[in-house]
């Protein structure tokens, strides 16, 4: 199978949609002629023109609030916002409008909106864009929440988010950019609220996201060789969440970590654990671990940076802790 | 406050129970709901809970003793506690001494563990997992105290399965003894180097004759056979027998297989089908779903439908509720489900009882025609053979068709061979033409 980036899946995803439904467009802060701060629109500019490539003023307020009114109105909008840092600026047209519209409007209004964003730190940009924020959405009845770790997932996931009537949070991270995978050339699909087996192992079950599911897949490679099976799940959208796949690995191995760079604290991994705790309790044989993001704001050096994330050799060493 | 355990009411029809196996011995903690004994009755093996939380401070009914029921058989209070007067023919035990603490009895009858538990006012640490399967093989978690592996000496499942391969040391032909007989090893102890037991150690009465295995009837066998003699000498049993041609039955289950496997997630049988075609027979029949007991025949509304089930240790009879009104998809989900707790010894009384009728099919053997015996207060059942492809004649021409006997054997004191062979030919005409049961 050919091999493509994160990015590259991201621009067919939404190319195939546009030609596929001319309601879909995308807007954003250099989404058109400069094609994304991270490359992410590249060649659609071209190919599809400013009406339905969209530069916008830097004024995340204005694109959100756009593409609700945009959504309401019969358009399928994808909303770039180019660092979830600045989520904060558009919070009430996510959290009070987006959400709450179809609920309010007792289904007889939709939002059929895409806010693509992108999250983590490794790239020293410290701590007002380096965040990773997807609990603050996961908290708000009315999103979907989404974390593709790889092109394949990017894709699928991307695809079926556009053609969803609900308003969906589509969290990138920025070191996924670039990273490389295969994907079929062929249509596909992948639906919300199915997780992913990453890798299948009996001693210990690793729910990753994001880019700690590379980062788990690669502590499960060294702790085989001793000897040790862990299973990697990756949720892929944390709203819905795939309990049954969750669970179903939990009975499996009895064991459990979370993984994820957001800090610690009210983390997805508070609510992934907590459940994990209610629907499969009489099958731990430990306590559900957490391993996160330190509770700090991100610092910019690199070391301090690279300390505040869980790292591979972290992943082996909870593990080990765990068994 | 002691609490005296009694041999409990498990089934509508027992009278008594045999104590199968204790799973605690004199002087352990047991906890109020856990299972602590099991009790062998006519229907099947059951596991007892106990009471109260406590100590087991006597055992009344040991291994192997037949108890009516409502007789005590244990009693469980604190430790040292005087014990209460029986109301049983055995001489309980009676202590004049007065109460003591639980501090001077520990040394004396507490187990290790639990003394343990005691001056370290702690509680033991065990994961969800391991308590669970600790409870699901009777093994209480101060028997795993100081076995914790995990983090912080917590136990952990593998501890509670390392535990429970602990089995005592015994000789080959010691461990087949006890197989054979069911005795419980762990409470022996082997007169070998290091406690191993040998044969002779196994209590008298339990032992390999010279001229092969002499088995003891009892428990379910036992019942199976008190219950078929009682029918053979008192119902007129008569048999018909009739071949069916299942060649549309076989055409239909084929076509069926997805849409029941797509419904019900289980695999369509010839016997889901058969079962269909008599629930359906007999609802149209009162006078053969009945039961007799001898003075009064009763003609049921409800069709409840027995299935025969071979186990390894002897056949049960799951019974499917109202088999008239389900579909096929349900009567064979139902079966399924039977049969999988039969195995696993899991079916309740009410799952066996109060039966209309009775189907047993032993086809899968390659029998081609059999005559059962009647369960009574049933006054009939229906026996299934094999399906064979042989040759037919259909229209004057020998062709291959799938042929199949039905033996039904019926009470005759309450129905006539008319009434039996009507009936017979109903579930012939349903299996040959399987879209009348459409109607």
């Amino acid at each position: 199978m050919r091999e493509i980036t994160f990015q590259q899946a991201l621009i067919e995803a939404m190319r195939e949609e546009m030609l596929r439904d001319e309601r879909v467009f995308l807007m954003g802060e250099d989404v058109g002629l400069y094609g994304g701060a991270y490359g992410a629109s590249k060649g659609l500019f071209d190919e599809f023109g400013p009406e339905r490539i969209r530069d916008t003023a830097i004024s995340e307020a204005a694109i959100v609030g756009a593409g609700v009114g945009a959504a309401l109105t019969g358009m399928r909008p994808i909303a770039e916002i180019m660092y979830i840092d600045f989520t904060g600026i558009a919070m009430d047209q996510i959290a009070n409008q987006a959400a709450k519209v179809r609920y309010m409007f007792g289904g007889k209004a939709r939002v059929p909106l895409v806010i693509r964003t992108s999250c983590g730190s490794g790239r020293s940009f410290a701590a007002q864009h380096s965040q990773c924020l997807e609990a603050w959405f996961m908290h708000v009845p009315g999103l979907y929440v989404v974390m593709p770790s790889n092109p394949y997932d990017a894709k699928g996931l991307l695809k079926t988010c556009i053609r969803d009537d609900n308003p969906v949070m589509f969290i990138e991270h920025k070191m996924s950019y670039k990273m490389k995978g295969q994907v079929p050339e062929e249509e596909y699909l992948i639906p919300l609220g199915q997780a992913d087996v990453k890798r299948a192992g009996g001693d210990v079950t690793v729910i990753a996201i994001s880019t700690m599911v590379q980062r788990a897949l690669k502590a499960a490679e060294e702790l085989a060789a001793e000897g040790i099976e862990v299973e990697v799940i990756d949720p892929r959208s944390l709203v819905p969440l795939d309990m049954e796949s969750i669970c179903n690995s939990v009975k499996k191995t009895g064991r459990v970590i979370v993984v994820h760079e957001s800090v610690e604290r009210s983390g997805p991994g508070a609510e992934i654990a907590t459940r994990i705790m209610e629907e499969a309790f009489d099958y731990l044989d430990a306590p559900v671990k957490r391993l996160s993001g330190k509770n700090c704001p991100m610092p910019c050096s690199p070391v301090l940076e690279e300390a505040a994330v869980p790292q591979i050799s972290d992943i082996i060493g909870a593990v080990k802790e765990i068994i | 406050m002691a609490h005296i355990m009694i041999m409990p009411l498990l089934a509508e029809t027992m009278d008594e129970g045999t104590i199968a196996r204790w799973m605690v011995k004199e002087g352990d903690t047991v906890k109020r709901g856990d299972p602590v004994v099991e009790v062998e009755t006519d229907k099947a093996n059951m596991e007892v809970v106990a009471v109260a939380s406590g100590v087991m401070l006597k055992i009344v009914a040991s291994e192997g003793t037949t108890v009516p029921v409502y007789e005590p058989i244990a009693v469980i209070g604190e430790a040292g506690e005087k014990l209460p007067k029986l109301d049983t023919g055995s001489k309980a035990q009676e202590t004049a001494e007065p109460k003591r603490t639980l501090k001077e009895q520990a040394p004396v009858t507490l187990p290790e563990a639990a003394e343990t538990m005691a001056t370290d006012q702690t509680r033991i640490k065990i994961s969800p997992r391991a308590r669970r399967l600790a409870n699901d093989r009777g093994v209480s978690a101060e028997a795993l105290a100081g076995r914790g592996s995990g983090p912080g000496g917590r136990i952990v499942e593998r501890d509670v399965e390392a535990y429970l391969l602990e089995e005592p040391s015994a000789t080959p032909l010691a461990a087949r003894i006890a197989a054979v007989e069911g005795a419980d090893l762990s409470g022996i102890i082997g007169s070998g180097p290091g406690g191993k037991i040998y044969s002779r150690d196994i209590p008298a009465g339990v032992s390999a004759s010279a001229a092969g295995e002499v088995i003891k009837l009892a428990g379910m066998r036992k019942i199976i056979a008190d219950r078929l003699s009682q029918s053979a000498h008192t119902a007129v049993q008569v048999t018909l027998t009739s071949e069916v041609d299942m060649t549309s039955a076989v055409a239909v289950r084929g076509r069926l297989l997805p849409a029941v496997e797509k419904a019900a997630g289980v695999r369509l049988t010839f016997t889901d089908i058969i079962v269909k075609a008599t629930a359906m027979a007999l609802s149209e029949m009162p006078l053969i779903n009945s039961t007799f007991d001898g003075e009064e025949i009763t003609l049921h509304r409800d069709v409840n439908l027995g299935v025969a089930v071979a186990l390894e240790q002897g056949l049960v009879v799951p019974v499917i509720r109202e088999a008239d009104a389900l579909g096929l998809a349900a009567i064979s989900a139902s079966i399924k489900g039977l049969v999988e707790k039969a195995r696993q010894g899991k079916l309740g009384a009410a799952e066996m009882n109060g039966g209309t009728f009775t189907v047993t099919n032993l086809g899968a053997f390659g029998v081609e025609a059999f005559t059962p015996v009647i369960n009574p207060p049933q006054t009939g059942i229906l026996g299934v053979g094999a399906i064979k492809e042989k040759p037919a004649v259909v229209d004057g021409q020998i062709v291959p068709r799938f042929m199949m006997y039905l033996s039904m054997v019926f009470d005759h004191r309450v129905m006539d061979g008319a009434d039996a062979a009507r009936f017979l030919q109903r579930i012939k005409s349903l299996l040959e033409q399987p879209e009348l049961m459409l109607v």
